[in-house]
């Protein structure tokens, strides 16, 4: 184990102890820095100068052309947006998503868990790979999968099941639409984590259990998902957090935000408002009020994940 | 109630357990694995067997069957492709060789492979510098440090896109591949799971090559990576999908030509002016996935495992 | 505490320093490098190698336009070997690239390197005059070279010419547009007992054929692409026109989308719905049904042509076109879909390569390949009476007729200015829709979108 002081055998020969020179201290100390050094370099430039940059801008009100001048307008860019007429509702239609989503990446995936535990060997590889697979294809192809799956005259869902369900284009219909194909894409991920989380959990405790005379649904109950906790409460703060990530480029590229803004949740209500403006200040604004609502919402989620969960120590 | 000496028995590991015909009267053998001591006995075990494969085989088939019916349209002959047979025949190119005329699919795959692989390979690279440097020394500010980098996932696109384009513009590098992979050289993820690790890495190997007098890179090298291989192929294949889905960015730097497979398959969803060209579509977004499964299949478990040792508890 | 005090130290540092890139925004001393009255710039010389870059919302997507670009590209490196065309699609991750034109622009000119010749909506124009500087063509190349590309042996219809003038000036030579034609399905309307050579020519006629297709047929009636978001406002303002209304005052000061003459033509659509004669469709599920053989009437814009005749041919039924259909006897005033070619480049040898790309896209040459390729009406309508040009194509193409027919008594797509034009015409047409489409009252909602958006209009 490197650390930041001479190393303990140093002592060995008093005089090189006394002969390790400051400047060579310096540099013992400093090759950590060094391996963080590219990693930092990076971070620095390519994610925090323009966080500053956009926090910067976000205060002015300018159409990014070298010909105008861009004038300060303080908080004036964030009052317009926190006013929009739409944002109740879109986040709203935000938190709807993200209840929707946990059927798939919450409940299926323990029922799923809890009642296969027993398959193994070469069957679960290929039932895994199955599950799995939704969550390799990248957003566009999967937009490009549903649009044909869900067209209304030639997709094979409401021809199969004799329907006639404009799925993308009804304003009732959208949001469920951009949920199911989230979902989908998701259920592999949720479905790995749950089992490995249930691979991690010690048999030991279950065993008590039963010793002391627990039923099976008992100990499901009492034991397995309260040592399942800190996955399932992962599995909620990666639903939040993806959920904006994932369905971002679905509805970018399939629905556009409608119709009739049936599908325009805060991201895409911020992006589309700030980016449409050609006003590069409200913009940088919108791109804050993202980077600030995240943070908070990890924050709170890291610190629920650590209240309510149970640790196996 | 049970005075039954069995479950003890099985709670002594796979070793245990893989020996069958064992004085006690104990539970039918497991085909492996640590024993869940919560399992009934008997007919009602095969049941509950069966039934796991059911629900792994209902869940498979519903995860996959997009997939298939995806690669199924790009397989039929032009004039057959809103048959809902599910077996396409007679089988034909042409929806490949239209798309290959459209959109020089060849180029675009070994294009976004260069990418891809180069950018996981960087993110590797960088981000194994600094996680080793997490994991064998213990520096000032290396929890900030470590905070700063994690603290990028909450920093989203919208923030930097514009600075970041500005700045490549500035480098030259705006409409070559390089743009699209030197931002992302530092991928938080990377950095994470390698810590995650690293952490669980034995100190008595680094703190024997160092009374070796190996430095600190030629201990890296030789120690730390060849024991980590299965984590890097984890972790590299994960890196390598994220990168191999990519759009937004792509799409900012790469303006002159579609040169990765993604835009590839958003120049045909786009075309507002033509009715969507399913064959073609599917078949472009079907060559999008193929690759990425292939390598999930060939490395399969090794992601598995990747999930199950990062820690996620 | 000392740590964290520390922690936080270095990190307002970092921040600090890293920030040091000074505050925002540019000069706005500078003005455009052509002055009134200055002279035109000189021709280039034979060696004189120049590079320009070409943006187009058409590049990029997989059809048609991208080869017949790279025809016509390939055509113009033939003829001016010394001028290098790049040609790029619009900067962006919308699906559809015409969504980032304008965004396209903007980000690229911050950068410093918009391109040189654009190809932009007539809905931007005043955004791209005002604020993206494009460049006024008589002030650049001279006041005879620009009415000499205007004219020749086939000359501009003189109503397009004027289409992307701003205070007198043309700033942009229009490219290709159309104005809206009524599509109709012959064997539809055979099958519904209705006469397929004689389309309806009134609005009430629309609406009693439409019931008839219904009623007879089972498939719909109608449908009018002009009344959601993703339509934009183009032909929506061609029907307030005929209907004698306006959107925007001719000042430019004041919104008139709310006024009676406009609520009508939105209220006549929204019958149309309530009837169960126009189905609740976005634009391309609409097209898409009518291209499939679905749907009677459909006015469009005839960019949409050939998916209707390839749809026509698959399907096995017959394509009509028809001119804008008229409320009671007040005149049609079509207005014009489309887009002209802009100039922003501030280098002379570079604006005169421009000059010389957008002379070549707009000539006779050109417009043969661009009509016979992809349908677009040309814009020197003479070329269809022309055998060595168009005549054979428009002999075997008779759907264009209307389009040709419309082009002399086209209006403008008045643009709305300011910087948030596309707020102001977002938040109008999505009020439209939700009229048409969702049942809800004309008047007020069209007048509460009318003041939200004059909130947006420039002041002063």
């Amino acid at each position: 184990m490197f650390v930041e002081t001479a190393p303990p055998l140093a002592a060995r020969s008093p005089v090189t102890a006394a002969r390790a020179t400051w400047p060579r201290r310096l540099a013992r100390a400093a090759v950590p820095y060094a391996y963080v050094a590219p990693a930092l370099a990076m971070v620095v430039i390519w994610t925090y100068r323009p966080l500053v940059g956009t926090a910067q801008l976000s205060l002015y009100s300018w159409n990014l052309l070298p010909t105008a001048p861009a004038t300060p307008v303080g908080l004036d860019n964030y009052r317009r947006l926190l006013e929009l007429p739409d944002l109740g509702h879109a986040v709203g239609r935000t938190f709807l998503v993200i209840v929707g989503l946990l059927p798939f990446t919450l409940l299926v995936p323990v029922v799923v868990g809890l009642l296969t535990r027993r398959v193994r060997g070469r069957a679960r590889t290929v039932y895994q790979a199955m599950i799995f697979a939704p969550f390799l294809v990248a957003p566009v192809a999967a937009a490009s999968v549903w649009l044909w799956l869900l067209d209304l005259h030639q997709g094979v869902v409401n021809r199969a099941l004799g329907l006639s369900v404009n799925w993308f284009n009804d304003p009732h219909l959208a949001l469920w639409a951009v949920i199911l194909m989230t979902g989908w894409s998701l259920l592999g991920f949720a479905v790995l984590v749950v089992a490995a989380g249930l691979a991690g959990i010690n048999p030991d405790y279950a065993q008590a259990a039963a010793l002391d005379g627990a039923r099976r649904g008992q100990i499901t109950r009492w034991v397995t998902l309260p040592l399942l906790s800190p996955t399932l409460v992962f599995l909620l703060l990666m639903t939040v957090l993806l959920s904006g990530q994932l369905t971002f480029p679905l509805i970018n590229t399939v629905t556009q935000g409608g119709p009739l803004n049936a599908t325009t949740t805060i991201y895409y209500l911020l992006w589309d408002y700030g980016f449409r403006d050609f006003n590069a200040g409200l913009a940088s604004a919108a791109g804050i009020l993202f980077f600030l609502g995240f943070t908070v919402l990890a924050a709170g989620l890291v610190w629920l994940s650590e209240k309510v969960t149970f640790h196996d120590n | 109630m049970t005075t039954d000496v069995a479950p003890l028995v099985l709670d002594e590991g796979p070793a245990a357990t893989g020996e069958a015909g064992l004085a006690s009267p104990a539970p039918p053998r497991r085909r492996g694995g640590p024993a869940e001591p919560d399992e009934p006995v008997g007919e009602v075990s095969r049941a509950s067997v069966v039934g796991g494969h059911a629900v792994l085989v209902l869940l498979g088939l519903a995860c996959v069957f997009p997939i298939y019916w995806l690669y199924v349209t790009s397989l039929r002959a032009p004039d057959d492709i809103f048959k809902l047979t599910p077996f396409p025949w007679p089988l034909s190119v042409s929806s490949y060789s239209d798309a290959n005329k459209a959109v020089h699919i060849g180029r675009l795959l070994v294009n976004t492979i260069a990418v891809a692989g180069l950018t996981a390979l960087g993110q590797m690279l960088v981000g194994l510098l600094a996680a080793y440097a997490f994991a064998a020394w213990r520096f000032r500010f290396s929890r900030l440090l470590y905070l700063t980098f994690v603290g990028t996932w909450l920093v989203p696109f919208q923030v930097t896109m514009l600075p970041n384009y500005t700045l490549l513009n500035r480098l030259g590098l705006l409409n070559t591949l390089a743009g699209v992979i030197v931002p992302n050289l530092c991928s938080a993820l990377g950095l994470l799971m390698l810590r995650q690790h690293l952490d669980g890495f034995p100190k008595e190997l680094l703190e024997a090559a160092r009374m070796d007098g190996r430095s600190s890179w030629a201990t890296l090298w030789t120690v730390v990576v060849p024991n980590l291989r299965p984590a890097l192929a984890a972790l590299g294949i994960l890196l390598f999908v994220n990168s191999w889905n990519e759009y937004f960015w792509p799409a900012m730097v790469l303006q002159r030509s579609n040169s990765v497979i993604q835009l590839g398959i958003a120049s045909f969803i786009g075309s507002a002016d033509q009715g969507l060209p399913w064959g073609p579509l599917s078949a472009t977004a079907g060559l999008a996935c193929l690759p990425v499964f292939v390598l999930y299949l060939a490395l399969q478990r090794h992601v598995v495992n990747g999930f199950v040792h990062s820690g996620l508890k | 505490m000392k740590k964290l005090l520390s922690a936080a130290a270095l990190a307002a540092a970092v921040a600090l320093g890293v920030a040091a890139c000074g505050s925002p925004g540019g000069s706005s001393s500078s003005t455009t490098a052509s002055a009134a009255g200055a002279k035109p710039i000189p021709e280039l010389s034979p060696d004189q190698k120049v590079t320009i870059t070409f943006e187009s919302y058409n590049f990029g997507l997989a059809g048609p336009w991208t080869e017949t670009f790279n025809e016509l590209l390939g055509k113009f490196k033939a003829k001016y070997p010394n001028i290098t065309v790049i040609g790029q699609k619009p900067l962006g991750s919308s699906p559809n690239p015409a969504s980032d034109a304008i965004s396209s622009v903007q980000q690229q000119a911050a950068a410093g390197k918009a391109p040189d010749v654009d190809q932009q909506g007539f809905d931007a124009l005043n955004f791209m005059v005002n604020s993206l500087g494009a460049k006024p063509l008589e002030d650049v190349v001279g006041k005879p070279a620009v009415d000499a590309n205007f004219g020749g042996a086939h000359p501009f219809s003189p109503s397009v010419t004027t289409l992307a003038n701003v205070k007198g000036k043309t700033y942009g030579v229009p490219f290709v547009l159309s104005t809206p034609i009524l599509y109709y399905n012959k064997t539809l309307f055979t099958q519904a007992g209705l006469d397929p050579n004689k389309p309806p020519t009134t609005w009430d006629e629309v609406a009693t054929d439409a019931a008839a297709i219904k009623a007879k047929t089972g498939k719909d009636g109608a449908y009018i692409d002009c009344l959601t978001k993703g339509s934009k406002d183009w032909c929506l303002q061609s029907l307030i026109r005929s209907n004698g209304g306006r959107v925007i005052s001719t000042d430019g000061s004041k919104l008139s989308f709310a006024d009676a003459p406009a609520v009508q033509a939105v209220t006549m659509a929204q019958g149309l719905v309530n009837s169960g004669s126009t189905p609740k469709l976005q634009q391309k599920p609409a097209y898409t049904e009518f291209a499939a053989g679905g749907m009677g009437m459909i006015l469009e814009t005839s960019a949409v042509q050939s998916v209707f005749q390839k749809g026509a041919k698959t399907g096995k039924w017959e394509l009509g076109a028809a001119a804008e259909p008229a409320f009671g006897s007040q005149p049609v005033i079509p207005t014009s879909s489309g887009s002209a070619l802009f100039m922003l480049s501030k280098d002379p040898a570079k604006q005169r390569a421009a000059w010389d790309l957008i002379t070549f896209l707009t000539s006779d040459q050109a417009y043969d390949v661009i009509s016979s390729k992809i349908g677009y009406v040309p814009l020197r309508p003479s070329l269809v009476d022309s055998a060595a040009d168009l005549k054979p194509w428009a002999d075997a193409h008779p759907l264009i007729q209307p389009n040709i027919a419309q082009l002399a008594k086209m209006e403008p797509w008045v643009a709305f200015p300011g910087d948030q034009f596309v707020q102001i015409r977002d938040g109008w047409m999505s009020a439209v829709e939700s009229v048409v489409y969702q049942g809800k009252p004309a008047g007020p909602t069209l007048s509460a979108a009318q003041t939200t958006a004059s909130a947006l209009l420039p002041k002063g």
